[in-house]
């Protein structure tokens, strides 16, 4: 682990850790139990696109600047600690379970989803990224509470999961453009 | 990039117009108001729009302008303070009032649309205690439905003091019209509950008949004695806890009777008619109150049409007259 | 490695289908609502009879909510969860959807009309 890739690893949690806070004091007017804007996400999904090269199905230019890549272990240490952190500041200690489980769905998604999109398709993977956290975030809630019927809430929180996603997934897009073009 | 955002609004404003999407028609729906001073349920299903319901209880709130007694400038409320001047009504209103004349013959009196000084003591005067008895006399004297002379749309009561009220009729015939006026315009079922006066029209959506429960007396909400099955008619119940207080051990209910002025003594707790007549049902169960159930079962026998009684009496027996079925 | 268009045209398809389901389940008249504790259940209104509107009040440890019921629809009136969605999704009156609140581990599920179900209530 070298210095540089600690002190990009620890920026890019701040600046999830912060980017979380902010979102958490703006209420959606939604009342659906699970829908935010995830902006965090962009954090994610930067950090996964960050100098990736080796993306067997993609037959396009891979990387948009030459740059150390994050590991997969890497980033999902990002995500974890910003999760954790993110619980605990916010003084919410069940949001953590719920953060966790949608958190885990949505990062292995998006993972596996980085091998078959280009820079330029990062809003995609975020789509994806967005439903399958909100999945995660269900099925956490149903076995916390027992009560399957909060299934019903599938419908809304997949399409709440692609459009937040799509956001997060092209703010973590141009933000790479805008690195890459300004090296 | 632009193709992505604009498909993201396209998508957003898509979902938004979808959720004020109206409803599809042919499901069962229902609604419910609080008017009358009671909860109003109105269910139907069928090809029809839900700005139906809408009209429905607009329509409902047209009978409440006309029969309330409270309402300033209703029919009603104009012949009570019309000081024995005759005044003109709407001809719904006169269809009512005929109506509950009627029924004043046919119990010799027991079921009097003009109790309405005599209702209004024991509601508002007896806020915390019994009436004196110089003060039900007094009103006892105005209860006299022969009083109440009617030509037409014009009605006149002879006597300046007494008042007219129609709630003993008035949620039935209400009731009634609904239903008919929600058949007309293309529902193939429809369910009137105004506070425990029910009008059914066709059946439920599943094709069965509405199942309608009977509630116990002095039970709790959900404690009911059976259920009846019904379509096409209508059904109404009349208990002695629905108002009620106690003072000194004695019970003390809402249904009256015009020639003591005080609350009917009768061993029949709670009656429940099933109808086809609009206000038969209501009258009925109101008058089988205060009367004993021997003198029900003679009164059922003169009763034009078929009806379905049943009756919960003091001593808990529950007993089915006419045409009725109690189910589980 | 698939084009844009084709991203476009699987997400827009999955979002009409999630709306359309949406609305559907929206739809559903409901005549029972059930109460679950914990994946337990506590209580069942049934809705269509209800005479006058009352509220019931679950505690435990330290955590409180109070269920308001009037004929025919049923909300969340007070939780004491931090983010209170449950309260601020108001009356629910149709649909499957549930009220929830997931910290106090509280649902309040609909159920439609079945064969055995009653449609009003007398005396």
């Amino acid at each position: 682990m070298t210095a540089k890739k600690l002190s990009l690893m620890a920026v890019l949690t701040a600046s999830a850790l912060i980017i979380f806070f902010i979102e958490a004091q703006i209420p959606l007017p939604i009342p659906v139990p699970g829908v935010k804007l995830g902006l965090a996400n962009a954090v994610t999904l930067l950090a996964l696109f960050w100098g990736q090269k080796n993306r067997p199905f993609v037959h396009e230019q891979q990387s948009s600047f030459s740059a150390q890549s994050l590991t997969i272990v890497n980033i999902f240490t990002i995500l974890l600690c910003r999760i954790i952190l993110g619980a605990i500041f916010t003084g919410r200690p069940i949001a953590f379970v719920f953060s966790l489980a949608g958190g885990l769905l949505g990062f292995t998604a998006q993972a596996v989803m980085r091998r078959y999109v280009t820079d330029k398709q990062i809003w995609v993977c975020g789509a994806v990224g967005g439903v399958f956290h909100n999945v995660g975030q269900i099925l956490a809630a149903i076995l916390i509470t027992g009560t399957p019927s909060i299934a019903a809430y599938l419908p809304v929180l997949i399409i709440a999961g692609i459009i937040t996603g799509i956001i997060s997934g092209l703010i973590a897009q141009l933000t790479l453009a805008r690195i890459a073009k300004n090296r | 990039m632009r193709k992505i955002a604009l498909f993201l609004i396209v998508i957003i404003l898509l979902t938004v117009l979808g959720g004020c999407a109206d409803g599809q028609s042919g499901e069962q729906i229902s609604e419910t108001r609080l008017l009358l001073d009671t909860y109003c349920t109105i269910t139907i299903h069928g090809d029809v729009s839900k700005e139906l319901i809408n009209e429905a209880f607009e329509l409902l709130a047209e009978y409440e302008a006309l029969f309330s007694k409270t309402i300033e400038g209703s029919d009603v409320w104009r012949i009570n303070h019309a000081r024995g001047e005759p005044v003109r009504v709407d001809i719904r209103t006169a269809a009512v009032i005929l109506a509950g004349l009627a029924f004043g013959e046919f119990s010799d009196g027991m079921f009097d649309i003009t109790i309405g000084r005599l209702s209004h003591l024991w509601n508002f005067g007896a806020e915390a205690g019994v009436p004196s008895e110089a003060e039900i006399e007094e009103a006892r004297l105005t209860v006299n439905f022969r009083n109440v002379l009617i030509d037409g749309t014009t009605v006149q009561l002879t006597d300046p003091n007494a008042w007219i009220d129609l709630g003993a009729i008035a949620k039935g015939y209400i009731a009634s019209r609904i239903a008919i006026f929600l058949e007309e315009n293309g529902v193939n079922g429809a369910l009137v509950d105004l506070g425990g006066d029910v009008a059914a029209y066709g059946n439920r959506r599943d094709g069965n008949p509405w199942r309608i429960a009977i509630r116990k007396p002095f039970g709790k909400i959900d404690d009911y004695l059976g259920v009846v099955e019904i379509s096409n008619t209508t059904i109404a119940s009349s208990g002695i806890y629905e108002r009620h207080f106690e003072k000194d051990g004695v019970l003390y209910h809402h249904i009256l009777d015009p020639f003591t002025g005080m609350p009917a003594k009768s061993d029949v707790t709670s009656a429940t008619v099933i109808a086809d007549g609009a206000m038969t049902g209501e009258a009925l169960s109101t008058l089988f109150l205060l009367m004993d159930r021997n003198s029900v079962k003679q009164l059922i026998d003169r009763t034009y049409g078929d009806i379905g009684v049943v009756l919960v009496l003091e001593n808990g027996e529950i007993e089915l007259l006419g045409d009725v079925r109690l189910i589980n | 490695m698939k084009s844009n268009a084709f991203w476009l045209i699987l997400f827009s398809a999955l979002i009409i289908i999630s709306a359309v389901t949406a609305l559907l389940l929206r739809q559903v008249p409901m005549s029972r609502a059930s109460i679950y504790l914990n994946g337990i259940l506590t209580e069942t209104v049934n809705l269509t009879i209800v005479e006058e509107h009352y509220t019931v009040t679950i505690d435990t440890d330290g955590r409180t909510n109070v269920i308001e019921v009037e004929r025919g629809r049923i909300r969340m009136m007070e939780a004491s969860c931090p983010d209170k969605t449950c309260v601020r999704q108001g009356w629910a009156s149709n649909g499957l959807t549930p009220i929830v609140c997931l910290p106090n581990r509280l649902v309040i599920t609909l159920e439609s009309s079945n064969d055995s179900d009653i449609d009003a209530a007398v005396g």
